[in-house]
């Protein structure tokens, strides 16, 4: 994909909090990415990284309150999907942006078949006839690789295994072609062997369609197999953007390169593995200056009071962090 | 350190689960072949790594050896002593020496219990290790050598993140002593920057006390760092085991070569992904399993003699690689 | 490991407050606690104090309706039909009525809490033996039982005691017993367990503690269900035998009047009210201040917001 090409989602100092009686959680504290068309983009973070909010804000399927947007945009095609009127951007999902849930079962609703679900999504953008409706349906299924199609149609939900279940989500969400598919999480709860077969599906599809595909994940393995950019969040901001070889390979924020070293490799044997100190951040509560500073060798007094710039180390990578430049270097 | 002759010696393990049925339904009950005749040793000091999916039977292996599950065949010897076999007096001096870290730290610890009284819980049930007085300057010190601080025996499992209450799990776990620690997906619950700390803690935990392992995890790349050996499970049954380097470096059998190309990693060689086998359909379902060898279903390498007799768990070239395999990788089994 | 310490920061630093400042900060359990406190002196010394005022007739306040206190402080609350104080009545029958409720239902939380965790926790025939007896004892309706019952024996105070804890054993029995079937099932017992922790060790170590709260917020409500029981009793004769007297009694006894003299009835049935009121809402503060990871919520200050 051209580099210079206009991105298709914009998001910009994105800032989300939960407000409670008794606290409140600042889940997503100035994060910003973007996608190009046909892309694949990858947020990688840990739970409580603010990365599931984030995808959840875009699809505008936020509860408002406890949750509020406290600052930022979020740009789709260009337009603002924040300032859009609800229904208009319902509309608007489905047909050029989706999401596939990490939770199929919750996602799905029990009482109804897999394939009446399918078809009603047909029915509510426009096809007239419940007969074609029905077959364009059976055709999806044929298409994300369930055997048997016609039948399995009539299951419930809680008739298929995780990994089946997981395809049908895949289904509904490319059901009309979106140009862009949120997927949250798409695996995490699947075998590994599932997991290939799952992400080869999402890849074959998304070349088929030309769609491009925000994955949202903790694995870094994932993110390496599949993506093209990956976004590094840690305590609600991005602390760092780049091609996935490029930062997994030489990665510029210590964060990034903290988790590489913490994560034991496949083919090598590992000697003794470096782990991150201390526990993720209280997002209630979070650490002065950079959220990562209580937990980073790299620390300096700098680090304990101010925010850090967005430092561009090399072009198309920019991590926020002051030892940027040295850890791109030296690391 | 992994020398010695076996500490524990599992032979033929059977675990069949009944469900559903009931004569008033007028339904067959069906059985669920959960684990079918797995043995192995364990060595003293050595890990020994159990990797499958779910469903493989790995977590049902660790349930029936510490006798949560009775197994419905086979036998395990620990010092001699058959712990399938154990009564009631002798299977508490046997948990003694067993012990376990379960996979959830929020489920696993008593939510209505102070630390210290999770932490001195083993003492309570055995009596004769430390007189009372001792309680308090000990749980204290366990917390300290698996890294939390002193004053936080008098804290409530909520109070701590899933990690830190990883770590009180295996403090309960060491008050005893014990000679083989069950671990049971021990890191898969926590976030990727925590589970280093635990598998570290874990090690040094070896390291200084001899302590041997049974390490279950569906992470290959965190059972190749923790083990020494590896067993591969698939619908019940071992299909492969063998050094970690064996297994890893060299599978023999066709299914774990494909596990262990489906696992997503950061390495960017590109050999990897033309090699990918991507397994055709689903694990079937242990209450039918296929016939032979329970992988011919999605087995590339299938042919007649796979689907009778199911494939012994034989040696290859290399000594202690053992693979149930008519066809494996690297030729032949010994005869 | 010196990297750990820098864990600190995930514990909040969170020292409990003692029980009694814990209850100055909840005024309405605060309410409750000194209403029960104030019934249970009556309970202890009401009858040596007022025993003669509550029998002492005096026909010229026949009926007297309550709020003067022209024939004495007693008559505050009005009295009966013979002219006896209302209010002395009260505190002398609040030791037959609370003492009767709370024995019956201690003894049957105690019978049915103990046979719910058998029940659960040791087998299935066992179980189902006690689930059946429990099932026989619910499809008995339960006055029936207690007019059989009481009619064999004699209507006495600790006869009514056994038959009121006897109809109210099986809620317990079946709360305790679904209670343990899903506890026993937690990572934490499995653990316990493979400590070498007995059964006994496991059920009273592990098992009740959980159960226990859910056990005395059923007891409370229990406790009014038994009051009006045992007033249904003595008003068909075969439970309390006057000159005893019972809050159920007496509003039993007042229904007859109610046109005429409502606080007859109306007074004892507040006082009814307000025990079990009280006693709810105790339970209910009682149930979060012993739960760890609940207890925050009295702690934290009021207002809500952050």
């Amino acid at each position: 994909m051209p580099d210079n090409a206009a991105p298709l989602l914009e998001v910009a100092d994105l800032k989300i909090e939960f407000r409670s009686g008794r606290e409140t959680v600042y889940a997503v504290n100035g994060a910003g990415f973007s996608v190009r068309p046909g892309e694949t983009a990858a947020i990688l973070g840990e739970s409580g990284s603010g990365k599931s909010v984030t995808a959840s804000a875009i699809m505008r399927l936020l509860q408002c309150p406890p949750a509020f947007i406290a600052g930022g945009a979020i740009r789709f095609k260009g337009d603002d999907v924040l300032a859009m009127p609800l229904n208009q951007w319902r509309r608007r999902c489905g047909r050029e942006i989706a999401m596939v849930f990490q939770d199929a079962l919750a996602a799905l609703n029990p009482v109804f078949t897999v394939g009446w679900q399918i078809a009603e999504l047909f029915r509510a953008h426009g096809e007239r006839s419940g007969k074609k409706a029905e077959a364009r349906a059976v055709e999806l299924l044929a298409r994300v690789g369930i055997p048997d199609p016609v039948n399995r149609a009539r299951d419930y939900p809680h008739q298929f295994s995780g990994g089946m279940r997981q395809r049908v989500m895949i289904a509904m969400a490319i059901a009309l072609g979106p140009d862009l598919l949120i997927a949250d999480e798409p695996t995490t709860a699947l075998d590994v062997t599932v997991q290939a077969q799952i992400m080869d599906l999402l890849q074959d599809l998304q070349k088929e369609i030309g769609m491009a595909m925000i994955l949202i994940t903790h694995d870094l393995g994932v993110v390496a197999d599949v993506a093209d950019h990956v976004a590094v969040m840690y305590a609600g901001r991005v602390v760092e953007r780049g091609k996935v070889r490029d930062v997994l390979g030489k990665p510029a924020h210590p964060y990034t390169l903290a988790l590489l070293e913490s994560v034991p490799q496949l083919q090598q044997n590992s000697q003794s593995l470096r782990p991150i100190v201390g526990s993720p951040p209280d997002m209630a509560a979070p650490p002065s200056g950079c959220a990562f500073h209580p937990r980073c060798r790299f620390a300096t007094g700098e680090c304990k009071v101010k925010l850090p710039p967005k430092v561009a180390v090399a072009p198309g990578r920019v991590a926020e962090c002051h030892h940027a430049k040295s850890v791109f270097n030296g690391g | 350190m992994a020398g010695e002759g076996p500490i524990l010696e599992v032979r033929g393990l059977v675990k069949h689960f009944h469900v559903g049925g009931g004569f008033a339904f007028g339904r067959q009950a069906a059985v669920i072949r959960a684990v079918d005749d797995v043995s192995f040793d364990l060595r003293r000091g050595e890990t020994l790594g159990l990797v499958g999916e779910s469903g493989c039977g790995k977590s049902t292996v660790a349930r029936t050896l510490l006798r949560l599950e009775e197994p419905t065949a086979g036998k395990a010897l620990f010092h001699g002593r058959d712990v399938f076999a154990a009564g009631e007096r002798e299977l508490k001096d046997i948990r003694r020496r067993i012990q376990v870290i379960f996979q959830d730290p929020y489920a696993s610890l008593n939510p209505r219990l102070r630390v210290e009284q999770i932490v001195s819980e083993p003492w309570v049930i055995h009596r004769d290790v430390l007189p009372r007085a001792g309680w308090p300057d000990r749980v204290r010190e366990l917390l300290e050598s698996v890294g939390l601080r002193r004053e936080h025996a008098e804290r409530y499992p909520h109070e701590f993140s899933g990690g830190q209450r990883q770590r009180i799990g295996i403090a309960r776990a060491m008050a005893l002593n014990p000679e083989i620690l069950i671990c049971d997906e021990p890191v898969s619950a926590l976030d990727v920057s925590v589970q280093a700390q635990v598998v570290n803690l874990l090690e040094e935990i070896q390291q200084r006390f001899g302590i041997a392992y049974i390490f279950i995890a569906h992470d290959l790349s965190v059972v190749r760092h923790m083990s020494h050996r590896v067993a591969v499970m698939y619908l019940g049954r071992i299909v492969e085991l063998g050094g970690k380097e064996q297994v890893y470096a060299r599978p023999r059998h066709p299914y774990t070569k494909a596990l262990l190309s489906a696992q997503p990693s950061i390495d960017f060689t590109g050999e990897r992904q033309s090699q990918r086998i991507i397994l055709q359909g689903e694990v079937p379902s242990p209450a039918n399993p296929p016939s032979g060898c329970r992988f011919r279903s999605r087995c590339w390498k299938m042919q007649q003699v796979c689907a009778g007799e199911p494939p012994p768990l034989a040696e290859g070239s290399e000594s202690g690689h053992r693979a149930a395999c008519y066809f494996p990788e690297g030729g032949p089994a010994r005869a | 490991m010196a990297q750990i310490t820098a864990e600190q920061e995930a514990v909040a630093i969170r020292r409990g407050l003692s029980w009694w400042r814990l209850l100055l900060r909840d005024p309405i359990a605060l309410v409750a606690a000194l209403w029960l406190c104030l019934l249970a002196l009556c309970v202890l010394a009401g009858p040596e104090l007022f025993g003669k005022a509550a029998t002492a007739l005096n026909l010229r306040a026949r009926n007297l309706p309550p709020g003067s206190i022209e024939h004495g402080w007693l008559m505050i609350l009005g009295a009966d039909t013979l002219g006896r104080s209302m209010l002395a009545r009260l505190i002398v029958a609040s030791r037959n009525t609370l003492s009767i409720a709370l024995i019956s239902v201690l003894v049957a939380m105690m019978i049915g809490g103990f046979l719910g965790l058998i029940a659960g926790y040791i087998g299935r025939t066992v179980g189902n033996v006690i689930m059946r007896l429990s099932d026989i004892i619910q499809s008995f309706p339960s006055l029936l039982l207690a007019v059989v019952v009481l009619y064999m024996l004699e209507p006495r105070v600790g006869n009514l005691i056994i038959v009121l804890a006897i109809t109210r054993i099986p809620s317990y029995l079946r709360v305790t017993r679904a209670e343990v079937l899903e506890i026993r099932e937690r990572v934490f017992v499995d653990a316990a367990r493979a400590l070498g922790g007995s059964r006994a060790h496991i059920l009273f170590r592990h098992i009740t503690p959980v159960v226990a709260p859910t056990l005395l917020t059923i007891l409370t409500v229990d406790f009014a269900i038994v009051m009006l029981a045992e007033s249904g009793l003595s008003f068909l004769g075969i439970g309390i035998q006057p000159p005893e007297i019972t809050w159920g009694l007496m509003v039993a006894q007042g229904r007859n009047h109610l046109s005429q003299a409502w606080w007859l009835a109306f007074f004892p049935g507040l006082a009814i009210m307000f025990a079990t009121l009280s006693a709810n809402v105790l339970s209910n503060w009682l149930r979060i201040a012993t739960d760890p990871v609940q207890r925050w919520r009295l702690e934290a200050p009021k207002g809500g917001d952050a």
